[in-house]
């Protein structure tokens, strides 16, 4: 979970390596603070997204133009191998356009499986933005993956 | 994707392009290098002993304010215990006695 936040925050497969190392630093550091009655999956996301905005912010004189993702899944066979790389390039590209906190809403959402109230909680925003940034982060991607299904 | 407008339910083949997709290999050479970075630390137990210490708190005040229920509730009231009573005679038990004993009657 904490790769795949970071990725989606920085778009930058060495960058985002290098936040989630930072945030599970960061998490260490903090153990004692955790309290046990609160869950660790949103306390551990939280920290990795300030990782990857702190890491982004002292960054950002760097041009961004993100290595594709290497696709860590080894399963498809191989003649599906090409459609999944196109698939992924598509989506790769369609996630770029979409802001930073809309890429963080739709993965803890649609990836990680937290709740519209959990992520507002996660990220400090109210469960309508949550809702909101959702809403358009999918219109997008479904008007930029439109003409690969219909095709 | 689901072609619903407004649709703001999940969308697992979109969940599963995209965990593909942000997926990172090689977590071997990650957890490594993380380990490698984590600095020492005295051990886990003041963590744990911090994260347990309320609990032991609450459990000695629930122990505390069960011993003096009990003390209450076991103080002889009026009289020797019959139970005390009847073992400390040296008279054998007859059937009566025990049977008052056990009926609660005292003796």
């Amino acid at each position: 979970m904490v790769r795949r936040l970071t990725r989606a925050v920085l778009r930058h497969a060495a960058d985002a390596d290098d936040a989630a190392q930072e945030a599970f630093l960061s998490a260490w550091n903090a153990l004692d603070r955790f309290q046990p009655s609160q869950a660790l999956g949103p306390w551990l996301a939280r920290i990795a997204v300030n990782a990857a905005r702190d890491l982004a912010r002292r960054r950002r004189v760097r041009t961004t133009e993100p290595v594709p993702f290497d696709r860590a899944d080894a399963g498809p066979p191989p003649d599906q191998v090409a459609d999944r790389r196109v698939t992924g390039e598509r989506l790769d590209a369609a996630l770029a356009t979409l802001p930073e906190r809309q890429r963080v809403v739709l993965v803890l959402f649609e990836v990680e499986g937290y709740a519209h109230s959990e992520i507002g909680q996660l990220l400090g925003v109210p469960e309508g933005t949550v809702r909101s940034e959702l809403f358009h982060a999918k219109r997008k991607l479904r008007e930029l993956l439109r003409p690969l299904k219909e095709g | 994707m689901h072609e619903e407008p407004f649709d703001l339910s999940r969308d697992p083949a979109l969940g599963r392009e995209l965990r593909a997709l942000l997926d990172a290999g090689d977590a071997t050479g990650f957890t490594a290098s993380v380990l490698a970075r984590l600095p020492e630390r005295d051990s886990l137990w003041h963590v744990l002993a911090g994260w347990a210490r309320p609990g032991i708190a609450a459990a000695l005040v629930l122990g505390a304010a069960l011993g003096f229920w009990l003390a209450l509730g076991r103080e002889p009231q009026g009289g020797a215990d019959p139970a005390a009573e009847v073992l400390a005679t040296d008279t054998p038990l007859d059937g009566e006695a025990l049977m008052g004993f056990a009926l609660g009657g005292g003796r």
